[in-house]
């Protein structure tokens, strides 16, 4: 569990935006996990059915919030322990300026592309994992993808013109 | 000419002969940036950015964020995570837990059909397999109804709706008594029973019983008439169904009691009663 709980909950916050709902969701994302261990077998490809529960429990979590008028279309609150990347205090810093801004850009995107950055970008999925968990061709998912990667380019340039070149590039 | 004005030269003679390669450009740069784009869309490509700063740029950030992006995968969620992660499964094996399994199953179930896309054509199949099975195969048990009532409707229009409120003077012929039936001491128990003098609710219920079947007798010529299209008659009926209710009600409410003197003004001066305290 210690070996996933960051990608868990990495996976949570990138859904939720929240972080406090980012840990009940990811909690709920371990039990869920743990209730269907026993129909799991194929250990080579943990990963993509943990990310696959995981992304289920963050849609029902989004569906309620949504049922209960919740706004669901904030930016993270940056008050999330990243992990240490033995960067110096100012790189650090710099670090913290870019994931910032990616967050308040992704909050900016449509829900399909923003599923599509936190999948494949940020999760490191293959196209032909996404395609079977979304359910959608291979061509589609592609196609989504490389749209979603401009579209989020786009959008963080909108928000900060010089991004890409002053923070640590 | 500087860079800037030859990219304006550049879009404004694209924009008048093949109008802008910017939204096309756009779809090839994330590939361009992974090296998965064939060569010759490649190279178009690259031309393409080589002549568009604004392309270039969004090349430049593609590429950034490719090497930003994975660092968000990963988020620490903090000390007592782990703890409350192992109190929430320990409870695994109690029966609110199994129930949440079983639960979480059926929700699991549930989307896996209902993102099938052939789901509404099995449903209207199974649908109309259904109907098959109760109206029109041998063995089924309502055979014959369909016949029947296109026979009935044939026959007599109205005689369908008529036959669906014929029980319904039967059961208004005495509700005191089907009030009694299914709790005996009803009579006993209303308030206002055996006072000296007073019409006593078990006697306001069987008039109002009576009166009762002339409202449902007039409510059936009512509908009778409404289905011959006969609606001077069954307004008539209507009118007379809206004063035996009106009777019903004043009988069940009883004899209105005198009005009490009203009440005097709070302007008015009242005697002012003073308690004095006992030297």
């Amino acid at each position: 569990m210690r070996r996933y709980q960051a990608r868990v909950y990495g996976l949570a916050l990138s859904y939720v935006r929240n972080a406090e709902e980012a840990r009940d969701v990811a909690q709920e994302i371990f039990v869920r996990i743990y209730r269907k261990l026993d129909s799991f077998d194929d250990q080579e490809n943990f990963l993509p059915w943990l990310l696959r529960v995981g992304r289920n429990v963050c849609i029902d979590h989004l569906r309620r919030a949504k049922a209960r008028g919740a706004d669901v279309n904030t930016p993270i609150e940056e008050d999330s322990d990243w992990p240490d990347r033995g960067l110096s205090p100012e790189s650090e810093a710099a670090a913290g300026e870019s994931r910032k801004l990616i967050r308040a850009a992704l909050a900016r995107l449509s829900e399909t592309s923003r599923e599509m950055i936190i999948l494949k970008e940020i999760q490191g999925l293959k196209l032909e994992e996404i395609a079977s968990l979304l359910a959608l061709p291979l061509g589609t998912v592609k196609s989504r993808s490389n749209r979603a990667r401009t579209e989020l380019a786009r959008v963080v340039l909108a928000l900060d013109p010089a991004a890409g070149t002053t923070y640590g590039a | 000419m500087d860079r800037r004005d030859f990219e304006d030269l550049t879009r404004s003679v694209l924009a008048k002969t093949s109008g802008s390669s910017c939204p096309s450009a756009h779809e090839r740069l994330a590939p361009l940036a992974d090296g998965d784009l064939e060569a010759g869309d490649a190279e178009l490509t690259r031309l393409h950015v080589a002549h568009c700063g604004e392309c270039a740029r969004i090349l430049d950030v593609v590429a950034w964020l490719s090497k930003e992006l994975p660092a968000l995968a990963e988020v620490e969620p903090g000390p007592a995570f782990t703890r409350d992660v192992m109190a929430a499964t320990a409870g695994r094996r109690s029966f609110a837990g199994i129930v949440q399994d079983w639960m979480d199953r059926a929700r699991d179930t549930a989307r896996a059909l209902a993102a099938r896309p052939r789901l509404p054509l099995e449903g209207a199949y199974i649908g109309a397999m259904v109907v098959w099975l109760l109206v029109a195969a041998p063995f089924s048990p309502l055979r014959d109804v369909p016949e029947q009532a296109a026979g009935l409707a044939r026959i007599n229009p109205g005689a369908v709706a008529q036959a669906a409120v014929v029980p319904l003077p039967e059961f208004l012929s005495n509700p005191a008594d089907a009030a009694r039936a299914f709790w005996p001491s009803t009579a006993t128990r209303l308030p206002g029973d055996g006072a000296p003098g007073e019409i006593t609710w078990s006697v306001r219920l069987d008039r109002a019983a009576d009166r009762a079947r002339s409202l449902g007798y007039n409510g059936l010529r009512m509908t009778g008439e409404t289905l011959r299209l006969n609606f001077s008659r069954s307004r008539e009926h209507f009118r007379v169904m809206g004063d035996d209710a009106k009777a019903v009600w004043r009988i069940l409410r009883g004899p209105r009691s005198p009005k009490e003197p009203s009440r005097p003004s709070p302007n008015t001066t009242a005697p002012r009663i003073t308690i004095e305290k006992e030297a």
